[in-house]
């Protein structure tokens, strides 16, 4: 019988059982990784217990004592540790939340021109990518910082946008305006290169060309005065351009039939345009526009308009959000009749016009409000009562003043300067804007390689059958490509989202207050190293958790649901 | 009627004229037409795009023409490249990188063929990097440099500055300087603003009067024009005017000063006896002043002005110089004790000297430093050939020429291999030259002492007796070979049975039982012949290690080098190989562990690679660095280069694990189960069916890999090693280079963009063609 001839083997059954052996392995691997752990564990405590520095948290209640850069008002050297570590915390996530923002713009521009057909701006975003994805980020933040940022124009001499100065816009540039928007509008549906197309267009551009030259002659040479408004018919230089036009006109007549619409267009046109200028028809006058800086940019930083939100501001925003529920109610209601009847509805442009409806109503509402007749302000040293105009007129109304009678929820103020330092505007220190920069430029580089792959990854026979079920460019890009590309794409923007946030850690080379650098700080001032270190990995390890998860959450509704 | 005779009724078989394509539809003018111009949107973007190449392109050339400053470049460049590496080692870099370059040229005609047009670009750039410095050095002459006399102070906004009566410099024997009035700057303000080359204060200093004159000249007239028009809103204006109020014009500086109007008394004196050499009084229309110098070493120009006024020399082979300090014996001299030594070391050539600086009354004469006699003013384009680019290739031709003879070696020599035996050898060989290279750079780099070799020898004498025994138990029964196991064991375990140490015991006796087991299980299999071979050579090689120990330590040719002085691109090499080549097998685990089915090691693992990805290297780098050490103290004696290389390769492990994982996943599980029915265990399988498609699939991750910890390692300068990074900064902090950098970070973009587009451009290769495939690059 074969089951006897079966050589008992010299080693027990269950050493030979699979499930055993690795039953075995695994309680042994376990006990290996707990006693190397611990016995690493025990070194750094007993290490820590020797210098009296036992891990603890207690110590975030003790006074900081240093100070922080452009901190917020809530922090001073005063403060505790605690909350130092929860100023660099916020700082992290200001580079991190607007970097992600910004980067994926850039990159999504950068890797729509990665695909252009202009062969320049293929080759010039290609570059880009290349020297950016090849270069360390550490060296691309030193040369934000050391070379960009610290060779801006000293506070002084700070450069501005727009420049300071005062602009004169003709009014003329209005009726231009006018004028193409009609011309457009009523040829848009005509042949191309038809007659009475080619006469339109050439005679406009012939009238507009003319004026322009009739105002140049005005402005530039006072001798030449007659020209504007003179109105004079029996002068003889009007008299000749009178006939030379006639005679082009009617010579424009005889030239073959392609070229007529052209040739009869222009020259009806410039005659048009001559005796507008001539008698005066269109006014020389301008619009003296006095403009002054929205944007500063100097080495100790940039500054920006401020927006500041008023004691009235809540009640906009309860218009506002009553606009918002009424957005999200069309948005399910509409969504439903699309679902049901197959009828498309833009659903998105009603929700936001329900939205913007809401808010203009809301701040007409608000705003309309009564300033009070009579407020309290302070006028040399002593509290008087006025009518809000007359402080506003006589400077006696403080910021908070302002702030709580304003009848307007939002006030917008531009960036003011004393010689020394802002007295109004948003301020961003150089440190935060190179970062921000480095960080951006850095990662919009991969991004862009994403976002090219993704477009590249839809075959090209999904666009071409678009096409020809008629759809237009906007809609192919909407509804065909970028759903299938965004699927594509979004697992590895995801990673670069990490990477950006992981990356912001580098901000201690450019001695911005981020977390990892603020905790650095304290692990030396304190001598906690463990703990804030500790603290620091698991920050950086719940951020990078939450991003993960949010990618996560938008990959799933993007995926092809299958089977 | 017609007939087919008829002529008049054929067919006409004359071809038509066959008319060209027009001409917008081929050529270059369709491709100009097709990428350049295709829409209006197109069009704009063409011009846009042109005007920004056009802008950057042309300020970058004219700034690293005629602004940059790359003394920092050629006069650091073996900080860039090596740090303060010991100038006694140095031998071993150049040996390694000859070895490497090989290596590349083999494994390059292995796996791949070089392009034509590859080598006549790089045969063409080594004939450059030959022929153009001495062309350069006949065709251009050297920059001047200007000397401002004066028996006044010049002054120049805040700055006043007494020109020196003496000024000393060094020179060669045999140079010649020849001396001048530099009268066609004396001409008006506007010729004096076009002064340039080696200037010192002095002179620049009236160069900067002059400007500041014309500017302010300007400015006023800007300001009335401006104010005359209404572009301005009342508070500009109200700048503008109290601007204007407090500008004035100074008088011209060419007559305040009345430059080069009087005699300068102009004297050449020996540096050592301080004895005039050669001597006149110079006006502007006197012919030069000049001199052969008769021996090295200092000289001293001695110049003075008789009148109240000021004149600019114009000289020739007087240039400024570099002081460096060292402590005696540090460039590795024998015999030296101690103190410091000063060496003098010019810019424009490396002519250096230790002869004693002359002094005067007791005080040193001030010298043609560099700090004080920069280039200023625009360059012309035959200066900057003549100081930055000539210099810079001599310095770097000689090792380019090896490098490529030695690729070429090694390029010939694979085909050579391939040809004559075949291409499996060549392939054999380029492995092993590839995974020689972490090991050798290494032991090249760091050296191996004696100690280490002792233990070495050990160490190969431990491991060939456990091979031994296991050949051994093929000859013997499984019970012999343990006992004869045990004894040899006996020679290992003696000095822990000194100790005491009860688990290296443990470990040592169980290693051997399993070797003797495993080698007795194997018996049947291998014929008697073989397992003798295996038993002689084995044998030989557990004699020969100790006997090679001996022998190098008795000669000691590797000693260790100081890793605090290891820096530039040779440390970010070393941190990104040993990275690479040290996360691999950790990696490999990690990924295996991860898929594993294994519950209690797939958690491990899994836990392991999240949390190491979840956190920046920043923090892994500063705990290895500075957390480390303080908790341990024994830790802290290790080099800091070793932490920081510990701590990339724990972190990078975590990202090639999971390139790996992906590798895993891609492989079809039904190769797995073909292998499974073919009676393969688990090791096996894995390691010659999924483990190899696996890598295979990720070759251009693990490139992409490369290349990100290529570029990580540069946040070590962070944590304060000098990496390529580090060592930038360290060198624009210097007093003679500072402010320049510029110069310094684009030098090293090029380093870091030059490796990692190689390595990203080999990947992409791969990548085009199948993994491992590439035939042509």
């Amino acid at each position: 019988m074969s089951a006897t001839q079966h050589q008992p083997s010299s080693i027990p059954s269950f050493l030979r059982d699979v499930r055993f052996l690795q039953v075995i392995g695994q309680i042994v691997f376990a006990i290996l990784v707990v006693f190397v752990v611990s016995r690493i564990m025990t070194d750094v405590f007993a290490a820590l217990q020797k210098n009296n520095l036992t891990p603890n948290l207690a110590f975030l209640q003790n006074r900081a004592g240093f100070d922080i850069s452009n901190s917020p008002s809530w922090y001073t050297s005063n403060s505790s540790y605690g909350t130092a570590f929860q100023v660099g915390l916020v700082n992290t996530l200001r580079v991190v939340s607007v970097g992600l923002v910004l980067s994926t713009l850039l990159g999504i521009l950068i890797g729509v021109f990665l695909l252009s057909r202009n062969w320049l701006v293929r080759t010039i975003s290609r570059v880009y990518v290349e020297l950016l994805r090849n270069t360390p980020l550490l060296l691309q933040l030193f040369v934000w910082y050391f070379i960009v940022m610290l060779s801006l124009p000293i506070f002084r001499e700070a450069y501005t946008f727009p420049p300071e100065g005062v602009a004169h816009i003709p009014i003329r540039i209005a009726f231009y305006g006018i004028l193409i928007l009609v011309i457009w509008w009523r040829t848009r549906r005509w042949e191309i290169g038809s007659f009475r197309r080619n006469a339109i267009i050439s005679g406009v551009a012939a009238m507009l060309v003319m004026i322009e030259i009739g105002f140049w002659l005005y402005n530039n040479q006072p001798s030449w005065q007659s020209v504007y408004a003179n109105g004079d018919m029996t002068s003889s230089s009007f008299l000749l351009y009178a006939v030379i036009s006639a005679v082009l006109i009617v010579g424009a007549w005889f030239v073959p039939i392609q070229w007529r619409g052209l040739t009869l267009g222009s020259s009806i046109g410039q005659a048009i345009g001559g005796l507008l200028v001539y008698f005066g028809i269109i006014p020389n006058s301008a619009f003296r526009i006095e403009i002054y800086p929205a944007f500063y940019a100097s080495i100790r930083g940039f500054a920006f308009p401020e927006l500041l939100t008023t004691a009235r501001f809540a009640e906009w925003m309860a218009f506002v959000g009553l606009g918002i529920v009424l957005a999200i109610a069309q948005w399910v209601y509409f969504g439903r009749i699309t679902e049901t009847t197959g009828k498309p509805i833009p659903r998105g442009w009603y929700a936001l016009l329900a939205v913007v409806i809401f808010a203009i109503v809301g701040w007409v509402v608000v705003g309309s409000e009564p300033a009070p007749v009579s407020i309290p302000v302070l006028q040399e040293d002593q509290t008087v009562y006025m009518p809000l105009e007359e402080a506003r007129a006589g400077n006696l109304l403080t910021i908070q003043d302002e702030l709580q009678y304003n009848p307007s929820p939002l006030i917008f103020r531009l960036p003011e300067r004393t010689n020394f330092k802002f007295i109004v505007g948003t301020e961003i220190q150089p440190e935060y804007m190179a970062l921000l920069l480095g960080l951006v430029v850095y990662t919009s580089a991969f991004i862009a390689e994403i976002v090219r792959a993704g477009i590249q990854a839809v075959p090209y026979g999904q666009l071409e059958a678009a096409r020809a079920m008629g759809l237009t460019n906007s809609q192919t890009l909407r509804l065909i490509i970028l759903p299938q590309a965004l699927r594509v794409i979004i697992p590895p923007l995801g990673n670069q989202y990490l990477n950006l946030s992981k990356n912001s850690s580098l901000a201690i080379a450019i001695a911005y207050a981020d977390l990892f650098l603020i905790t650095t700080t304290i692990m030396n001032q304190s001598g906690q190293s463990v703990t804030g270190m500790v603290m620091v990995m698991l920050t950086y390890l719940i951020i990078s958790l939450i991003i993960a998860a949010g990618s996560n959450w938008i990959n799933r509704r993007f995926q092809l649901v299958t089977r | 009627m017609a007939t087919i005779s008829d002529p008049s009724n054929r067919v006409n078989t004359d071809e038509p004229q066959v008319k060209a394509p027009p001409r917008l539809a081929v050529g270059p003018l369709a491709w100009i037409r097709n990428n350049l111009f295709p829409s209006w949107m197109d069009t704009i973007l063409t011009f846009v795009a042109a005007a920004v190449i056009f802008t950057v392109i042309t300020s970058m050339v004219q700034w690293v023409i005629g602004g940059a400053n790359w003394f920092i470049i050629t006069f650091n460049l073996r900080q860039y490249m090596i740090g303060r590496y010991e100038p006694q080692a140095e031998w071993r870099l150049q040996l390694l990188l000859l070895f490497v370059a090989f290596a590349i040229g083999f494994n390059l005609a292995t796996w791949a063929r070089i392009s034509r047009f590859l080598v006549i670009v790089l045969v063409v750039l080594l004939a450059l990097a030959f022929i153009l410095p001495p062309v350069i050095m006949a065709v251009t002459s050297q920059p001047h440099a200007n000397f401002a006399a004066s028996g006044v102070d010049i002054v120049s906004g805040s700055t006043t500055e007494p020109p020196q009566p003496q000024v000393g410099f060094i020179g060669a024997a045999g140079e010649k300087i020849s001396i001048q009035l530099a009268h066609d700057l004396a001409v008006s303000d506007e010729a004096l603003t076009g002064l340039y080359s080696f200037s010192d204060i002095s002179s620049n200093l009236l160069r900067a009067a002059a400007e500041n004159r014309l500017a302010t000249q300007a400015r006023i007239a800007e300001i009335e024009r401006a104010l005359a028009a209404d572009l301005f809103t009342p508070r500009q204006r109200e700048e503008l005017t109290a601007e204007l109020e407090g500008l004035e014009v100074p008088p011209p500086v060419v007559e305040t000063y009345a430059i080069d109007q009087q005699t300068v008394d102009v004297q050449i004196l020996d540096g050592a006896t301080l004895e005039p050499l050669a001597s006149a009084q110079l006006d502007s229309s006197s012919p030069p002043l000049e001199l052969t110098l008769p021996a090295s070493g200092w000289y001293v120009l001695d110049k003075r002005v008789t009148g109240d006024g000021a004149a600019i020399l114009e000289t020739s082979g007087i240039y400024p110089i570099l002081v460096r300090e060292f402590a005696a014996g540090d460039t590795g001299e024998s015999g030296s004790s101690g103190g410091r030594v000063l060496e003098y070391v010019r810019m424009t050539d490396d002519f250096t000297t230790r002869a004693i600086r002359p002094t005067i009354d007791g005080d040193n004469v001030p010298a043609t430093i560099i700090i004080d006699n920069q280039y200023r003013g625009t360059r012309p384009f035959s200066d900057y050939l003549r100081l930055f680019l000539a210099p810079m290739l001599n310095k770097i031709n000689l090792a380019l020429l090896l490098v490529l003879i030695l690729g070429a070696a090694g390029y010939v020599g694979s085909q050579f291999l391939s040809r004559t035996f075949a291409p499996r050898i060549a392939q054999r060989v380029a492995i092993w030259s590839l995974t020689a290279i972490p090991i050798l750079m290494f032991a090249m780099v760091y050296g191996i002492d004696g100690d280490g070799i002792i233990a070495l020898g050990v160490w190969i004498f431990t491991i060939t007796w456990i091979a031994f025994m296991y050949f051994y138990g093929m000859k013997l029964n499984s019970y012999w070979a343990a006992l004869l196991f045990l004894v040899a064991l006996g020679f290992r375990l003696v000095p822990h049975l000194v100790a005491g140490n009860l688990f290296a015991i443990m470990f040592w006796i169980g290693i051997g039982t399993l070797a003797a087991w495993l080698g007795s299980k194997r018996r049947d299999s291998t014929s008697p012949r073989t397992a003798s071979l295996w038993l002689i050579l084995t044998f030989l090689i557990a004699l020969g290690g100790p006997i090679l120990a001996l022998f190098f330590d008795a000669t000691n040719i590797l000693p260790l080098t100081d890793t605090r002085r290891w820096g530039g691109l040779l440390l970010t090499l070393l941190l990104t190989i040993v990275g690479i080549a040290g996360s691999f097998p950790i990696g490999i685990l990690l990924a295996l562990g991860r898929r594993s089915s294994l519950p209690v090691v797939s958690t491990f693992c899994t836990v392991y690679i999240e949390f190491v990805r979840g956190v920046p290297l920043i923090t892994v780098l500063f705990m290895s660095q500075l957390l480390v050490p303080l908790l341990n103290p024994t830790l802290a004696e290790v080099p800091n280069v070793f932490r920081a290389m510990i701590g990339i390769l724990f972190f990078s492990a975590a990202y090639l694990a999971e390139n790996v994982r992906g590798g895993l996943q891609s492989v079809p599980p039904g190769q797995e189960e073909a292998a499974k029915a073919l009676g393969l265990n688990a090791a096996q399988v894995t390691l010659y069916i999924t483990l190899p498609q696996a890598l295979r699939a990720v070759i251009p991750a693990l490139m992409g890999q490369c290349v990100s910890l290529f570029k990580d390692t540069s946040l070590v300068a962070i944590v304060g090693l000098l990496d390529l990074a580090g060592i930038s900064e360290t060198v624009v902090a210097q007093t003679e280079f500072i402010g320049l950098r510029r110069e310094s970070f684009l030098f090293i973009a090029i380093i870091y963009f030059a490796f990692s587009y190689t390595m990203a451009y080999v990947s992409r290769r791969l990548e085009e063609t199948g993994s491992g495939a590439a035939r042509r690059i």
